[in-house]
């Protein structure tokens, strides 16, 4: 934080551009630092909340219907392939793809967790 | 023990199924789970323990032979969805899973003894016990409102009988007449049902009556998808809906329900045609009976499993836990049942029990084709249960509202299935 703060102050204060460069290069890196840090944060929880598949599974289910198999209009689950069903978690999540529910579901689980719940459902006939 | 002709039945068809399912006769059970209440929550966690181990006994304990939903209740008050369509038996359960039904009442708990008192006069030992026994209202705390004035003032919040009873009575209103809807102070069971009740009351009276009123009557300052709920109610139904929050004198103390007359903390009286009043709630009977209550009148639980903070071997869940941030849905007892079900499995079999992921969303019908939510991820945080940062939330203000009503239509159908099928 407190390199952060150097460099903003840093950059309009000194004119020259060799300096300028340098303030560049500790802006950079702290940038690249804090994104490090974001990236190990998000990391580490996901790896750090090991719920059991059946766990992050289960709640699904009051939706997609029992072991993942639906009536009406929300999809079913089961039998889908493991790429199928981690490549649209991931979609939802990262809002490439417009869900009428599953956009603000998806992103209550880490990739690791989606990769799992892909798994459990991909498994079930 | 006395065991009635249904009991009987009930007891042969378990030893059968457990037969069945290839449980030697006489080898002991790896445990005995006793269920109280088969709402969303109980029928879940009985269905769950079954289906995880079948090694494990479940037995039941409900009063009523059907359960009829809340979920839906709205809709059959405004006639697009019938009775029978929300009301659902135990043979399910009993039949595909092997669990012991009993249809009765649950009037005492001995948490040392391990033992439930039924109405009946049976006892029922238990190694783990469920509690999921739902809301009981606090008759009086409405000055003028108990059991008996309900019947004119329906509160409608546990279905059946007082959802038909509104429904009359919005079928015999005049053209020109003013719908109340009474909504308590919070927590409450099912936060946003008071708000769809009036949507759908007005969907009801714009076709049938169109020159009536409804007013919801607030004890609390705002209320969830308030800004979805107004924009419905303005584009649909112009003028007909008027919510008056608790800073406006919203907030109902007393009634004369033989008047249909509802009066506020200021003395102003507020003439009704038809008034749903929804009394303030606390946990049920039994939970209150068996201590198992703080002096919310809600039962506090470790949210690691949902077992009582109060007494041990016990786990309450539903509407009668205190589960903040989860709302008091049946979503979310299906949700919290299941981390029971995987706790108590775990339990059985010599293993710690796992981190808990629940979910939950609250559907709300506007109209019949025009439905919003409100949705949560949750998980166990340093401070208990909390929401996943970034995950849940409500309809985007252009969300597809149709869409969301023929999903609202599916996810009825498919919880139903997980919860009693």
């Amino acid at each position: 934080m407190d390199d952060l703060k150097f460099s903003f102050v840093g950059w309009g204060r000194h004119n020259n551009l060799s300096s300028r460069v340098g303030d560049v290069v500790v802006y950079l890196k702290t940038v690249r630092y804090c994104i490090a840090a974001v990236v190990f944060c998000c990391f580490s929880v996901g790896n750090a909340y090991a719920a059991t598949p059946e766990a992050l599974a289960f709640p699904c289910m009051a939706c997609h219907g029992p072991e993942g198999n639906s009536q009406g209009d929300i999809p079913s689950l089961n039998g889908r392939s493991f790429d199928y069903l981690k490549s649209n978690l991931l979609a939802f999540k990262q809002r490439q793809r417009r869900g009428v529910i599953m956009n603000r579901i998806a992103r209550g689980y880490s990739d690791e967790q989606i990769e799992v719940l892909a798994r459990y459902f991909s498994a079930l006939k | 023990m006395a065991i009635s002709r249904r009991q009987f039945i009930t007891l042969t068809g378990a030893a059968t199924l457990s037969l069945a399912s290839g449980h030697a006769f006489g080898q002991p059970s790896k445990g005995r789970v006793v269920v109280i209440g088969g709402g969303f929550g109980g029928a879940t966690a009985a269905r769950y323990i079954r289906k995880l181990d079948p090694a494990i006994e479940v037995t039941l304990l409900e009063p009523n032979p059907h359960y009829i939903t809340c979920p839906m209740g709205n809709a059959v008050m405004a006639g697009f969805v019938d009775l029978k369509s929300i009301t659902h038996g135990y043979g399910g359960l009993r039949d595909q899973h092997g669990v012991m039904v009993i249809h009765d009442l649950a009037v005492d708990i001995d948490p040392v003894a391990k033992k439930v008192r039924l109405q009946g006069g049976d006892t029922l030992a238990y190694d783990r016990l469920v509690v999921s026994p739902g809301i009981d209202f606090r008759w009086h705390e409405i000055d003028g409102y108990d059991q008996t004035t309900s019947e004119l003032m329906p509160h409608a919040w546990k279905a059946g009988n007082q959802i038909q009873l509104l429904k009359k009575q919005l079928h015999a209103m005049p053209d020109g007449g003013v719908a109340v809807v009474s909504v308590p102070k919070w927590p409450f069971r099912c936060p946003p049902g008071p708000y769809e009740r009036a949507s759908l009351m007005a969907y009801y009276l714009k076709q049938h009556k169109p020159r009536c009123k409804i007013l919801i009557m607030d004890s609390n300052p705002e209320f969830p998808k308030a800004h979805l709920f107004k924009r419905g109610w303005e584009e649909m139904y112009p003028g007909m809906v008027e919510w008056i929050s608790s800073e406006r004198g919203g907030g109902v103390v007393q009634v004369r329900a033989g008047e249909g007359v509802l009066i506020n903390g200021d003395g102003e009286a507020t003439r009704a045609d038809v008034a749903s009043v929804i009394p303030p709630q606390q946990a049920a009977k039994i939970a209150q009976i068996a201590d198992l209550v703080d002096s919310s009148g809600w039962c506090p639980i470790t949210p690691t499993t949902f077992e009582s903070t109060r007494h041990a071997d016990i786990h309450v869940i539903g509407d009668s836990a205190i589960a903040k941030p989860m709302p008091k849905s049946g979503f979310a007892a299906n949700s919290q049942a299941k981390v029971v079900a995987l706790a108590i499995v775990a339990y059985f079999n010599g293993e710690a029990p796992g981190k808990p992921s629940l979910i939950n969303t609250c559907f709300s019908f506007i109209a019949p084709d025009h439905a919003v939510s409100i949705s949560g991820v949750y998980r166990l945080g340093e401070q208990g249960l909390e929401g996943v940062r970034g995950s849940g939330g409500k309809t985007f203000f252009s969300g597809d509202v149709a869409a969301e009503a023929r999903i609202a239509k599916s996810w009825y159908k498919n919880i139903i299935a997980d919860t009693f099928g």
